[in-house]
């Protein structure tokens, strides 16, 4: 509870917000016992004093009434509104979600109905109409606002139990022999208590704005009651003498509804243990571990490899990156990484998560995610792509630096179809009409082996297979015939079969095109069936590199020979070792958790 | 797709019936006497009779609401129980004020939601984006009626460039007056409209901002704005047009506060005073139509959803 | 005569093939997919189409396939988790009925534990590692463990939390989003301990992490189940985890079991043509340049 309220106070506009409410309760309470004057008695002989005469700190209205007075006791009604509204919503609200998440069958579907009627009475109406039976009065305002609240709270709640119930902690929970109520208790209660708190915060401006707006039009609580909606109302008519009074009452509002809705979003960012604490802020962007950067020998030493062994010899290369440094913030991801390709060449970039392969790659294409910074440098055909403007790293990539990424289904924007994502590029670099770009993309589709190429360039991403997505990946790559493909892991997401089939692909048209390769990956395996060099990257450096079979037969760092170790160890082999013989990993093998040192471990007994 | 508007319609003409029953509950079951609230506290036994008569209240519940549904179902929605007028023909004609109030708003607070949302989505890491959030935010917190007021205070009362009140009494007839008198209240309504849109906008393309075929777009050989505006916009609009439904509710309701407001002869001006004078059979068709509207546009923004995204037509739910 | 003659051939029987720990007969499990037309029933997708297996005392068995295959229903089937629409799951002779109240399974989750695929997934963020490790405690308390009451159980996740090498003192109060990968995985596999099971079913265990922590896990893994004698049922898609780790091998493809033996004959020497296709598909580290010859869009 404590931590709660220190990441509260942490929290900027939380603490806004907890002020602004603090004050509104403060005002509701101090009314009671005291207030500069009396707020009903009139008192014509000083109407319209000014702010700040006679001892009347906002003035008088026209009936020579304490605007201050007013205003505090205006809270009172303010807060009664709002609470009693939320206690509604929050009951109607998480009954109907509870009905609907556990009922049977046929009582959860109409209770979902039901919801879906009564949110569209509009809080405003209801109370209205109440009004008009009952008269108007705290509670036609409040169970008006909470009941029409309240649906909108069951629907989001219902959402949200679901989501939680479908996530694996609640699987495993299940399968350790939790039952229902208490995996409702101990595992979908805590999580979804953080929408609960918006929502329910959300009730609260609304009960706010909504009971200024009822008693306004004069269905609020009737008359000896004061409230900061009928303080408007009653000044309108006088707005053009004293235009000075309607701005307390509105400012009064409107500070009370931010300040619900600040505590109510900052309420939600300290409830979650991954925002709080010392973590506020130092997620690392991607997934890039904080420890990337840490502990990094100086340039020159032994780990790294100096440009001229990992130039491609002969001819002029098409890609020369130069001590290319990644950072964000103060922050190193990629730390002085220097290799070079020639055109037709095929290049493994091998790594663990963390190692800045992907940062690498992307960085030359000008694909960095927001926030990160390159510096170094990065030729294509002797021209420099760093600090380039958007306008002209566009124009080079899909044109002569081209991509194919992990994920085959995410990849493809979910609302175009096939043929039209195929001919994107074409459309973009050669100018082709539309009718040019749909006969190009048929021709691409067929030759990257895709089934009923007539009939899947009209279909979209998600009526595919994953290893389809991957051949449209490749066709969209390869359209324009690109000089440089930089394949992203390209096969890890894909079944065994489909993986192999995906990397004869890229094989064979690589080598028709005559396209050099920078094949991205984690697996060892799999690099060592399409590149003819690879580099090793760890913690943000290449620490190996050289000609596959050399490598492969006879590494020089011992990260790369542990890194090799665990990949036998755990490779499928046609004939298998038996366990006793998977050699043990190197003392010196990178720790396999990166993240916190202090808690690295080896293996059990 | 077929599977899903069929199945959809039914649940639409379901909730419509529902709607009915529970507007008509709401006015007869609650444990308040109709007829004395009509009646007035002075009167006695043998008026309330005669008033509960003329009512209908003293048959059976069922067969009230049995009449009542027939009527609606053919177009009456009653008539007023103080001076008889037709509800239908009222709301008809008030439509033609709170149409153009309404829509106009909705209009004005996309233009202005949908470009600064995306801006503020762009620029989330600098002055302007955080700036623009800021602003919403303020916009949300903000009374509808308060802005009106203000709004008035400053344009109408200060300068006298608008008119403060009132519609014209030749309404369209006189087009200029008639649009003159919409300005300030048009962008009333916008303003804490667009406020709330401006939020859901810059939080769908932030989302879409973090997406993998953004990317793809981008290695294809678009520019970051070019694949924002070519693939990142239309799946941005899935959600905005969601938040789009909910509001219309919101929408009419601050039409109401905000006819009172600038005293404009329309529908919420109309329910207001039904219900000040306890009208229960005008107020029971007016809660009717506002329901239905806000029915019909979820109907509509379910299957706008899907004329987007191909993925949700194909599950037929 | 005759009966004394057939007494040593039974107990000959019963000593090659004892009785299964847990065991699947006939596995069909089917869903319903939403409709897309109108006027025609809606359409189904049978994810299991009778699956037999059987896992012995202290016995490994991998489960292998690829995606769509019917590895997950499976699972939830084993599990109690889900009912099956035909065939049933015995465990030590005993039906797994599936579906039903959680607590009626309790004595069948006292001995079989579940280690996840996805490490943070499967962790609920909002939850100290001490909790998460103690609920299969608390769930499944029984009149033995209730004795010990909660020093024993704090005493049962220090030594569970130490098994995993873990520092239980540093660890206990900390949340799964402060750990790394592989911390994570051994967080889950030290609840799946707690109560003294006699079967772990692991799901893709290490699919997630990287090669290096792959090893440690699968390691852990090894070690444990020979050091407590626990039986194993590992489902993954990566034929080298399983060849690690398990006796015994089981092909899944579209819901039918494809191939089923012993692991060595079955990667060594596959009978079926799929098996053959799977095993040839896998990357090799021999440094040889692609020799895989053009396959037909089939996917």
């Amino acid at each position: 509870m404590s931590g709660i309220l220190r990441a509260l106070l942490r929290h900027r506009s939380g603490l806004l917000g907890l002020v602004l409410v603090s004050v509104l309760v403060a005002a509701a309470a101090v009314s009671w016992v005291w207030t500069p004057y009396d707020p009903t008695t009139t008192d014509l002989k000083a109407r319209w004093v000014l702010p700040f005469r006679d001892g009347h700190v906002l003035g008088t209205d026209m009936l020579g009434r304490d605007q201050l007075s007013l205003l505090l006791v205006g809270a009172r009604e303010t807060l009664a509104v709002a609470l009693l509204a939320t206690a509604i919503a929050a009951a109607v609200g998480l009954l109907m979600a509870g009905a609907a998440a556990l009922a049977p069958r046929w009582i959860s579907a109409s209770v979902v109905q039901l919801v879906d009627v009564v949110i569209a009475f509009p809080a405003l109406l209801t109370a209205m109409v109440l009004a008009a039976v009952f008269g108007g009065s705290l509670w036609t305002a409040a169970s008006a606002v909470g009941i029409a609240s309240g649906v909108h709270v069951a629907r989001v709640t219902r959402l949200e139990i679901e989501r939680v119930r479908g996530t694996d902690y609640v699987l495993a929970a299940t399968a350790s022999g939790s039952g229902t109520w208490r995996t409702m208790r101990r595992h979908v209660l805590p999580n979804i208590a953080p929408t609960l708190i918006v929502q329910l915060s959300l009730v609260m401006a609304v009960a706010t704005l909504t009971e200024a707006s009822l008693s306004y039009l004069g269905y609020g609580s009737p008359s000896p009651a004061v409230s900061w909606g009928r303080m408007l109302h009653d000044q309108q008519p006088y707005i053009e003498a004293r235009p000075l009074l309607v701005v307390w009452p509105g400012i009064a509002v409107a500070l009370t509804v931010l300040g619900f809705n600040l505590l109510g979003d900052a309420l939600r960012d300290a409830t979650d243990p991954r925002l709080r604490g010392s973590g506020v802020g130092s997620a690392a962007p991607g997934g890039v571990p904080e420890s990337a950067a840490e502990g990094l020998p100086k340039h020159g030493s032994a780990a790294a490899v100096p440009v001229a062994a990992v130039a491609a010899p002969a001819s002029a290369p098409l890609l020369t990156v130069t001590d290319l440094t990644i950072r964000v913030g103060a922050r190193i991801l990629v730390d002085g990484v220097s290799l070079s390709l020639a055109a037709g060449e095929r290049l493994g970039l091998i790594g663990e998560s963390g190692s800045g392969k992907s940062l690498t790659s992307l960085a030359v294409p000008g694909l960095l995610p927001e926030g990160l910074t390159a510096s170094g440098s990065i030729r294509i055909d002797g021209v420099e792509l760093l600090g380039r403007p958007e306008r002209q790293l566009a124009g080079i990539r899909g044109e002569r630096v081209a991509m194919v990424f992990q994920e085959p289904l995410t990849a493809l924007d979910p609302l175009w179809r096939i043929g039209r994502q195929i001919a994107e590029p074409l459309r973009l670099h050669r100018g082709l009409t539309r009718r040019q770009a749909d006969e190009e993309a048929l021709r691409l589709a067929r030759r990257v082996g895709l089934p009923d190429p007539e009939h899947i360039v009209r279909a979209w991403p998600h009526q595919l297979s994953g290893g389809q997505r991957q051949r449209v990946g490749i066709a969209i790559a390869l359209a324009c015939r690109p000089a440089l493909l930089i394949a992203d892991e390209p096969t890890t997401a894909l079944d065994a079969t489909v993986q192999r089939e995906i990397l004869a692909l890229l094989d064979e048209l690589t080598r028709e095109q005559g396209t050099a390769l920078i094949f991205v990956t984690h697996d060892l395996a799999v690099v060592a069936s399409v590149a003819d060099r690879i580099a090793v990257m760890r913690r943000g450096r290449i620490v190996e590199h050289g000609p596959l079979g050399e490598v492969l037969a006879s590494p020089r760092e011992a990260y790369t020979r542990s890194l090799l170790a665990a990949a036998r160890a755990t490779s499928f082999t046609p004939s298998p070792a038996s366990p006793s013989a998977v050699p043990p990993i190197p003392p010196s093998a990178p720790s396999a958790e990166p993240f916190e040192p202090s808690l690295a471990t080896e293996a059990t007994t | 797709m077929t599977v899903f508007v069929v199945r959809r319609l039914v649940l639409l003409v379901v909730s419509l019936f529902a709607a009915s029953v529970l507007t008509f509950a709401l006015l007869r079951l609650l444990p308040g006497d109709a007829a004395a609230a009509i009646g007035g506290i002075t009167a006695d036994e043998a008026q309330l009779r005669a008033v509960r008569h003329e009512l209908g209240l003293d048959r059976p519940l069922v067969q009230q609401y049995a009449t009542w549904l027939a009527d609606v179902l053919s177009g009456d929605l009653g008539r007023s129980q103080l001076n008889g007028t037709s509800v239908t023909a009222e709301l008809g004609e008030k439509a033609r004020v709170t149409g153009p109030l309404v829509l106009g708003s909705l209009a004005l607070a996309l233009a202005g939601a949908v470009p600064l949302g995306v801006l503020a989505a762009l620029r989330h890491r600098s002055r302007v984006g955080t700036g623009i959030s800021a602003a919403s935010q303020i916009g949300i917190a903000l009374p509808t009626l308060w802005v009106g007021l203000l709004l008035v205070t400053v344009f109408a009362v200060q300068n006298r460039r608008l008119p403060a009140q009132g519609f014209p009494v030749e309404g369209w007839a006189e087009p200029g007056q008639a649009l003159r008198s919409l300005v300030l209240p048009w962008i009333t309504l916008a303003l804490s409209e667009g406020a709330v849109l401006l939020r859901f906008v810059r939080s769908a393309t932030l989302d879409v901002l973090g997406q993998d075929f953004l990317r793809t777009a981008r290695a294809n050989g678009r520019t970051r704005a070019g694949a924002l505006w070519r693939h990142g916009l239309r799946n941005a609009s899935g959600p905005v047009v969601s938040v789009l439904g909910i509001q219309v509710a919101a929408l009419l309701v601050g039409a109401v506060v905000v006819e009172k407001l600038f005293a404009l002869p329309g529908a919420g001006s109309m329910l207001v005073a039904d219900v000040g004078n306890r009208d229960l059979v005008k107020v029971q068709g007016e809660v009717l139509v506002v329901v239905a509207i806000v029915l019909a546009v979820g109907f509509a923004v379910d299957v706008g959803q899907r004329l987007i995204d191909p993925r949700l037509r194909e599950t037929g739910r | 005569m005759n009966e004394t003659a057939s007494l040593p051939t039974a107990e000959t029987a019963t000593e090659t093939a004892p009785e299964p720990l847990l065991s699947a007969r006939g596995l069909r499990r089917t869903y319903r997919l939403p409709r897309r037309r109108l006027l025609r029933p809606a359409p189904v997708r049978q994810a299991l189409r009778g699956v037999d297996l059987e896992v012995r005392e202290g016995g490994s068995l991998g489960i292998v396939g690829e995606s769509g295959a019917g590895k997950s229903t499976l699972i939830r089937l084993l599990l109690g988790l889900d009912r099956a629409d035909a065939g049933q799951v015995l465990y030590r002779g005993r039906e797994v009925a599936g579906g039903g109240r959680p607590r009626d399974l309790a004595w069948f989750r006292r001995e079989v534990q579940f280690v996840p695929q996805d490490p943070l997934g499967s962790l609920d963020p909002r939850m100290r590692v001490r909790d998460i490790v103690a609920e299969p405690l608390e769930c499944l308390a029984d009149a033995s463990t209730a004795a010990d009451g909660k020093a024993g159980r704090d005493r049962r996740i220090d030594e569970v939390l130490h098994a995993v090498g873990l520092d239980a003192a540093d660890v206990r109060r900390r949340y799964p989003h402060e750990f790394s990968g592989g911390q994570r995985q051994r967080i889950a596999i030290a609840r799946a301990l707690a109560p003294r099971p006699r079967l772990l079913i692991a799901d893709e265990p290490v699919s997630a992490l990287d090669v290096s922590v792959r090893v440690q896990v699968l390691d852990l893994l090894r070690d444990l189940t020979a050091r407590l004698g626990l039986a194993l049922v590992l489902v993954s898609h990566d034929l080298g985890v399983v060849q690690l780790l398990c006796e015994e091998v089981l092909v899944l493809k579209d819901g039918r079991v494809e191939e089923q033996g012993p692991a060595e004959a079955v990667l060594r020497a596959p009978r079926s043509g799929y098996t053959r296709e799977l095993l040839a598909s896998v990357p090799s580290l021999a440094a040889d340049p692609v020799s895989a010859p053009r396959y037909g869009p089939t996917r």
